[in-house]
């Protein structure tokens, strides 16, 4: 699953998304339940797990099917609120009014994209170590048998 | 320059001065929009329901205090 990603990696996808865009100030990121698994850059003092549970409620709300991609923008007086579901995670970033969304969704995408891809690649070490950790199992039992 | 034309200038550029006035305004009116899986985006209209909610929260999350009306 990609919640079994070690937290820092979570940071650090957020910390190359603020570095992507100098517009972005400060991200969150979710997993499709709500659980807030990194906050970076300038975020409300407020409870963000809670806040983060509701966006990602409201997000669950507007997708019939439930696990299918959503994009949201929401333009208030003071700046824009972002929010991107996709499989397993939901990303939330805030910026200035003067935005292209296209581009920072287009950000947000790319590192959801690497979380995924990283959170595979972690998927994959973990198996290939299970499965080496089964087969020295069975040399040390075979060993002790003979 | 007769009087009748420059009113007609004066009643012109008003115009031009409402018209950035309400664009300026349409600019700056909050908007929430809504792609679901790749579909094409669609703005929710003002005041329903989750429109309201997702504003409530994107107004939260950028530390927004919400203006009342004053008497």
């Amino acid at each position: 699953m990609l919640t079994r990603m070690a937290a820092t990696a979570h940071d650090l996808a957020l910390r190359y998304l603020l570095e992507l865009s100098a517009d972005i100030r400060g991200a969150l990121l979710m997993d499709r339940a709500g659980e807030l698994l990194s906050a970076a850059g300038l975020v409300p003092p407020q409870d963000l797990a809670e806040t983060g549970r509701r966006i990602v409620h409201e997000i669950g709300a507007l997708a019939s099917a439930g696990g299918e991609p959503v994009e949201v923008d929401v333009f208030a007086a003071r700046g824009a609120l972002f929010v991107l579901a996709e499989a397993a995670h939901v990303m939330v970033c805030t910026t200035n009014r003067t935005v292209n969304p296209g581009l920072i969704f287009y950000d947000m995408h790319a590192v959801l994209r690497d979380i995924g891809r990283a959170a595979a690649a972690e998927q994959r070490r973990e198996a290939e170590d299970q499965r080496r950790a089964a087969t020295n199992q069975r040399r040390e039992a075979a060993g002790s048998e003979a | 320059m007769s009087r009748p034309r420059q009113r007609g200038l004066l009643g012109g550029y008003a115009e031009e001065v409402a018209a950035a006035m309400r664009r300026r305004r349409d600019v700056r009116r909050p908007r929430v929009r809504v792609r679901v899986d790749h579909g094409e985006a669609r703005v929710l209209d003002e005041g329903t329901p989750e429109a309201d909610r997702l504003l409530a929260l994107a107004r939260e999350m950028l530390d927004e205090r919400v203006e009342t009306p004053r008497a």
